[in-house]
Order: C-alpha cells, then structure tokens, then sequence
C-alpha cells in the first residue's frame, strides 16, 4: 500500500515536471523565433517573417484553414480507416495460414519497402479523380506498416496463450476476436502509428501535386505568390492538427492496451 | 457409472527433437483419484500432462480419456498452467466467463457472471472480479486459474506444477485450498493429475504417486498415498505414516537420480574416453 502511494506520489510529480518543461521548452522556442524576428530583424524579414505577421496572416485565412482542413481530412480519414482495416484483416489472413504466408512473405518482404510517393503521377493518370489517386496513395502507404505490423504481431503471439487457446478450443471468431487480435495489438498498434506518420506526409505530398484544396495546397498556393506569413501559419495549423490526431491516437492506443501496463 | 478407468496409457512414448524424452508409459487412472507425478527435472512430468490434456501427441503407444483415443485438446480436460492459464488483456471474471462460454453454451450471460463470480469467492478472490491478472499477485492469479479450471467443470484437472513459482508460504495456502475444495467435492470430485517436484507437495494432495526416472522417462515407482481423508496438511504432516512415506519417496527420486548418473557414466565409458 505504501509502496503504491509512493509510486503515484512520483507519477504525478514527473506528470507536473513533464507539462512544466514541455511548455517552457516550446514559449522558448517562440520567444527565440520572436526576439530573430520583430525585435531584431536579424533574419531576412520577407523569407522569415516575425509573429507580427504570422498570427494576423493566421487570423485572416482561418476560414480558408478551416475549408483546407476539412478537404485534408475527407481525404485522410477515409483512406486511413480503410487502410487499417484492409491491414488487418489481410493480415489476419495471412498470419493465421502458416502455408498462405510462406507463399506470401517473400512477396510482401519485396513490396513493403516500395516508395508510394512513385505512384502518384501514374495514380492520377491512371485513377478519374484527384481524390480518388490521392486516397489510393494514402491507403497503400498505410496499409502496408499495418499489415506487417499484423502478421508480426501474430508471429509474436507467446505459445502459452496458443495453448490456452486450444485448450479451451477456441475457434473462428473467438479465437481471432478473443486471442489472436488483443495478443498482436500491441505490434497492431506500431504499425498503425508508423502508418500515421507516413499517411500524413503522403497526404500533403498529394495535395501539393495535383490538388485544388486542402492544406498541402493552401502551403503550396501561397509559396508560389511568396507570401510565406501564409505558408508559416499554415504549416503551424497543420503541425496543430497533426499533434492533435497523434494525441488522439495515443488516448486510444493507451485505452486499448491498458493490459500492458499492468503485466 | 462404468469399469472403464477415466484415463489409460498404454506403452505411451514420445520423443523431442530426437531425444526419446518418455518411453513405455503404462498408467491408468480410475474416477476421482488424485495423482500427483513427480520426478527430477527433465524426467518428461509436464509433457507427460501435455500428452494427456492433448497439446502435444504421442509417437508411440496410445492414450484414452474416457474409453476413446485423445486427438487433440478438449474441454473434458481443464488445464492449469504454472503462471499462465489467464489472458492477460481480460479480467479475471471475463476470463472465466469466455471458459464457460465454451463449457456451457446453453447459460446465459448473467449466468456465466454469477457462476464466475461463485466460483471466484470459493478460492478467496470475491471483489476481485474486474481485475487484470496482471493487477494480481502470482498466487491470486494461480487461484483464479483454478477457478477458472474448476467453473469448467471437467471432470479432469491436469495441474502443471500450480504453485512451482511461488513462495513456500502462499504454496502452503494453496495447498489448503485445494485440498479442502477437492476434498469437499463429494460425488462431483475431480480426477486430478499434479504434476510436482515437491515431495511434501505430492504426499499432502495426492492419494497415489508417480515417481518418473529419466532417460528416458519412464515410470519408476507407484506409490499410494494412506493418509487417513478429509486430510489437512497439518495433520499430514506431523503424522509417522507421512515421514515413512516421505523418506520411501525421496529413496525412489534418489534410485532414480543415480540410474541417470550411472546411465551416464556407462555412456562415457562407453564411448571410450
């Protein structure tokens, strides 16, 4: 009992030191920017422009923002959640037929490693819409790091749970949704955060490419007129939003593997 | 009910990775008897269980469980492992209530709950329900293993080594617990294959013994357990009967440590160096 109350005494103590020197970090950081910028000019004011420019420039195209980010996000959303769920479920497939993935391995170890970003011109030659290439895009950068991630996941399953599984002779959906998915979540989930990070770079690729709105496009649109207070508030919106889906992922990922913790 | 024994091997034999670790196993084991098999590390005790609970299967020989040949895992056969019959990302209630899903199709899901919950508090862990096993110390997490084994109602345990990794004091407690539950089980009693290597242990629970020699394993002794029942390890214990038993015990694990060593040396020898 003392023991614990010690623990969470320290917990909650390196929770305050974390938010304490996270924020300090990051209002030095700005102050840094702020004193290169507005107070001395010591950098070139067109290509760097002070927080005097970008917050008004933020303010004047938060509806312009805001429509980019719901172009980016009608894009994102989507092609995530299908890659996720096509990740898995392939790989639930796979892993679960041991001949199935000694045929399949060696291919997926040669496809894996293949640069999506490569198909774009050929996705949007080939595909009717913008929309359309840009998600496929997306979806197969994802879908990837998921589905490796799922069949190591399941490689990964400890013998002892299989036996406890075939004692109780567990089947078909119990056996994947009791066993197999909650014992390669932990391996799921990496994959799923890579896949996040990569889906996000695509999406801007794809948006500064070919797209009429978005975020990417907004960033891209406003360096060719060489406004780049513009392009400095968009990039902060964007990593904002990116931060926010991370903190969002995370919430889930602790949720869910909430067990692991406690092992 | 009928004459067939509950559990019979005949000639059973098994080998792994080239090396013969079981040969010649001849046993039967008859409705609510209680056996304990021990023997020196290495003897082949726990694949000896895993023959019979079906995870792994024989290349000689044959096992029957209730008159018929074992093809594989069933729920005949509830298994409890040394520290790991619970998935770890379930609570401990759920974890039942998926064991009784499979033994019980026909109950309902408050059903399920109530008899994980009943068979929770008969080995102390009522209030506990909702826990991770990972949130349990390793005897508490024994303990609802054994429930959940128990709630199953097989009308076989096979117990790997159950308190192997814990400590002397909670072992003991164990001991206790299941003694009592075994004990009070009436007509409903279990047969129980326990596998040990605690010879105090085996004498407490067990109403026969099976001593395993090495190299390969084989059946080196067949020991019955007298002890006047209901028994409590106390009693046991301090009783004249338990010494003789123990000392005739520790003799057999000793004949059967020293056939390994001279096997051994023979080998040596053998080989000409």
């Amino acid at each position: 009992m003392i023991q614990e109350t010690i623990k969470a005494k320290q917990d909650k103590r390196d929770r305050r030191t974390a938010v304490i020197g996270t924020a300090a970090v990051f209002v030095g950081l700005v102050a840094s920017y702020a004193a290169l910028t507005d107070a001395t000019h010591a950098l070139d004011p067109v290509l760097f422009p002070g927080w005097s420019v970008i917050l008004p420039e933020l303010a004047k195209s938060s509806g312009e923002l805001l429509k980019g980010l719901y172009y980016s996000m009608r894009l994102l959303l989507p092609s995530l959640a299908a890659a996720i769920l096509a990740g898995i479920a392939v790989g639930l497939l796979v892993g679960m037929h041991p001949k199935v993935k000694l045929v399949l391995m060696p291919l997926f170890r040669a496809l894996n490693p293949f640069p999506p970003t490569m198909l774009i011109p050929y996705a949007i030659a080939v595909l009717p819409s913008f929309w359309l290439s840009s998600a496929s895009i997306i979806f197969i950068g994802v879908f990837w790091p998921v589905l490796m991630s799922t069949l190591h996941g399941i490689a990964m399953l400890e013998p002892r749970w299989i036996d406890n599984a075939r004692c109780l002779q567990l089947t078909g959906r119990k056996l994947i949704f009791k066993v197999v998915l909650p014992g390669a979540m932990p391996q799921i989930f990496s994959g799923i955060g890579s896949g996040l990070i990569f889906s996000f770079i695509l999406l801007t690729v794809a948006e500064m490419f070919g797209a009429k709105a978005g975020l990417g496009f907004f960033v891209q649109y406003y360096a060719d007129f060489a406004e780049y207070g513009r392009v400095l508030g968009g990039i902060l919106f964007m990593s904002t939003v990116v931060v926010l889906i991370m903190t969002v992922f995370d919430r889930i990922q602790r949720r869910v593997l909430h067990w692991t913790q406690k092992r | 009910m009928n004459d067939t024994p509950l559990i019979q091997l005949h000639d059973v034999g098994f080998s792994y990775a080239g090396e013969r670790t079981l040969h010649g196993v001849d046993l039967t084991v008859g409705e609510s008897e209680f056996v304990a098999i021990i023997g020196p590390s290495g003897c082949g005790k726990s694949t000896l269980l895993r023959l019979v609970s079906g995870l792994l299967m024989p290349d000689a020989g044959e096992i029957l469980v209730g008159g018929r040949p074992v093809t594989g895992p069933g729920l005949d056969r509830a298994m409890v492992f040394q520290d790991y019959s619970l998935f770890p990302w379930s609570d401990v209630s759920d974890n039942i209530v998926l064991a009784l899903e499979q033994t019980h199709p026909a109950l309902s899901k408050g059903e399920r709950r109530q008899i994980a919950e009943e068979y929770l508090a008969m080995v102390g862990l009522a209030g506990n329900e909702r826990k991770l096993p990972g949130e349990l110390s390793g005897g508490m997490r024994q303990r609802a293993a054994i429930a959940r084994a128990l709630a199953m109602n097989s009308p076989i345990l096979l117990m790997d080594e159950p308190f192997g990794a814990l400590d002397a004091i909670t072992r003991a407690r164990q001991q206790d617990m299941l003694l009592d539950i075994w004990q009070t089980g009436g007509s409903l009693k279990k047969t129980v294959l326990f596998v040990t290597h605690d010879v105090d242990e085996a004498l407490i629970l067990a109403s026969r013994v099976i001593v395993l020699g090495v190299r390969p394993g084989h059946i080196a002794a067949d020991i019955a357990v007298n002890l006047p029942r209901p028994r409590s390890r106390e009693k046991s214990v301090n009783s004249g009967q338990f010494r003789a038993l123990r000392n005739r015990l520790l003799h057999e694990l000793d004949l059967a440590v020293t056939r390994q060593l001279e096997a051994a040396s023979e080998v040596r020898e053998g080989s000409g160096i």
